[in-house]
């Protein structure tokens, strides 16, 4: 934890309902929370309970359905489609369980692929590319499509491509799922790493406890609603 | 001139034409298709040039003779014994039906002095036909003048429902290959929702993602335009020969239309697609 924390995000109230009526599903209840800027959390708890509809709230993939969201300071309640998108492009990372990556484009080509979106100029964008692979343990592997690297390798991938736009926060929803425990806890010691050196804040949905020992602040979250938040 | 022709063995009904050869050579296909003997070299030639059939059938050869028979301007029966020269080898009616001779020699034996009974002329393929009619017409206001639409109703219509199928024939292509387009791409971008997800949460605008499916579709439709048109050029370019409807088309030749068919592609054709 940093010495003055501000909040990157604040959740107040925040509540999901899918479906309608008798189908009424309400997968987030209320949620009350603020993500520190230097954050590495995680958030656990059982299959439905909530963390994936979380975690795309927070990265402005979903609206809530009543409740307030804000992103350093600023509502997200009246933001309009282009300017989330926007916010996406320069503030969040995100790394998925599967699917994070375009199949027709190298490693390389991936992890570019929003750069020039953010006019950042092509030689600066291949450094910059080239440098993110590099922090990940891929130096070699640059020209490799996604088919050809191995799923830690592509998770790898998708942590440089998240990391390459200097996001203000890191969102990775069960990106160690479909790897073993080995290349879990190489992963999670990078992105550890990342968090102390570079500073950069991460909230991780997951249910490995592997992935939650390396935390520094762990929330639970049960039937949508938070059941714990404890800082270590 | 409706007559018959009479060899040693047979008489058979033909039409009699005499012709200027000089000027015939520009304008009928007969002269090329000569397989034996010569074709008539001038307007006092005094042979005969017949189809390949009729001379099986009259059991006769080159340089024998035969009797032409057909009534006279006076109205009494003409005849006259002529060598046979050439034998030409074009379609089996056609070759039944006519024999020609110089027209000078026609003309003294059936009695008609220097009286022709027709003019033909051929324009090249781009002119304008009403206008050289026109001018046909005001040059010779007596004389009967018709083009090949008149000429030959069943070939001019021919030629006019034959532009209607092949719109029609087009119609139904556009609307089955649209199908299909329309088919393909739903798939392709279907298939790639996951794709289009990613990059929504990195940050693209639909509007950017919208621009990339068109961009790509576009791309695609180039190539495809530009890899159809080189096919076309092949295809037409292996059939220069013309294509050969002979098995299917015996006959055509009696509308005067040749059995053989030559695609022909127009460079403006091309120039919709740019
Ligand atoms: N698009 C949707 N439409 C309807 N219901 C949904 C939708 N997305 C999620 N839900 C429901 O909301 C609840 C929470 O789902 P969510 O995906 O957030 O769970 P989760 O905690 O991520 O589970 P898991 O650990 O299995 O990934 C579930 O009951 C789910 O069925
Ligand atoms: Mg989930």
């Amino acid at each position: 934890m940093l010495n003055n924390p501000t909040p990157i995000v604040t959740c107040k109230g925040v509540t999901k309902i899918f479906g309608k009526g008798d189908l009424e599903v309400r997968a987030l209840d209320g949620i009350d929370l603020e993500i520190m800027r230097g954050d590495f959390a995680t958030l656990a708890g059982p299959s439905g309970s909530g963390k994936t509809t979380l975690l795309n709230m927070i990265g402005a993939l979903d609206h809530p359905t009543a409740g307030a969201l804000s992103f350093e300071g600023q509502s997200l309640n009246d933001f309009s489609k282009a300017k989330l998108s926007d916010l996406r492009l320069h503030k969040i990372g995100f790394i998925f369980q599967a699917y994070n990556l375009v199949p027709v484009l190298s490693a390389l080509e991936n992890v570019e692929f929003v750069l020039p979106l953010q006019r950042i100029p092509k030689a600066e964008r291949k450094k910059r590319a080239t440098q993110a692979l590099q922090d990940v343990g891929l130096k070699g592997m640059e020209h490799r499509r996604p088919g050809a690297l191995s799923g830690g390798q592509q998770q790898r991938v998708a942590i440089a491509r998240a990391l390459v736009t200097e996001p203000s926060i890191v969102l990775a929803d069960e990106p160690t799922a479909n790897l073993d425990s080995k290349t879990t806890a190489e992963l999670v010691g990078l992105m550890g790493r990342l968090n102390t050196e570079l500073g950069i804040t991460f909230v991780i949905g997951t249910h490995d406890p592997c992935v939650m020992q390396h935390s520094k602040r762990h929330i639970e979250i049960e039937d949508g609603k938070i059941q714990s938040d404890i800082r270590n | 001139m409706p007559g018959v022709v009479q060899s040693e063995y047979k008489t058979l009904p033909i039409t009699i034409l005499g012709v200027d050869p000089v000027a015939e050579a520009q304008i009928s296909s007969v002269p090329a298709k000569l397989v034996e003997g010569r074709n008539l070299n001038g307007l006092n030639d005094d042979g005969v040039v017949i189809g390949k059939n009729l001379a099986e059938r009259l059991k006769t050869e080159i340089g024998r003779r035969v009797i032409l028979m057909s009534q006279g301007a006076d109205g009494l029966l003409a005849q006259q014994s002529f060598y046979i020269v050439g034998i030409f080898d074009a379609d089996q009616g056609f070759e039944d039906m006519y024999v020609f001779t110089g027209r000078s020699l026609a003309q003294q034996y059936l009695g008609l002095d220097n009286q022709i009974s027709q003019i033909a002329f051929t324009v090249p393929l781009d002119t304008d036909l009403p206008m050289v009619m026109d001018r046909i017409t005001a040059a010779a206001p007596d004389l009967d003048s018709r083009d090949w639409r008149k000429l030959s109703l069943l070939l001019a219509a021919m030629d006019t429902s034959m532009g209607a199928i092949i719109y029609v024939w087009l119609g139904i292509m556009i609307v089955l290959m649209s199908i299909g387009i329309i088919n393909t791409q739903l798939m392709a971008v279907f298939e790639r929702t996951q794709e289009f997800g990613l990059m929504r949460a990195l940050g693209l605008k639909p509007k950017m993602v919208l621009m990339l499916v068109t961009m790509e579709s576009a791309l695609l439709i180039r190539l495809g335009v530009l890899v159809a048109m080189g096919l076309a050029a092949l295809t037409i370019w292996s059939l220069r020969g013309g294509i050969d409807l002979s098995a299917y088309a015996a006959g055509l030749e009696e509308f005067q239309q040749g059995q053989e068919l030559f695609p022909v592609i127009n460079p403006s054709d091309y120039i919709i697609f740019r």
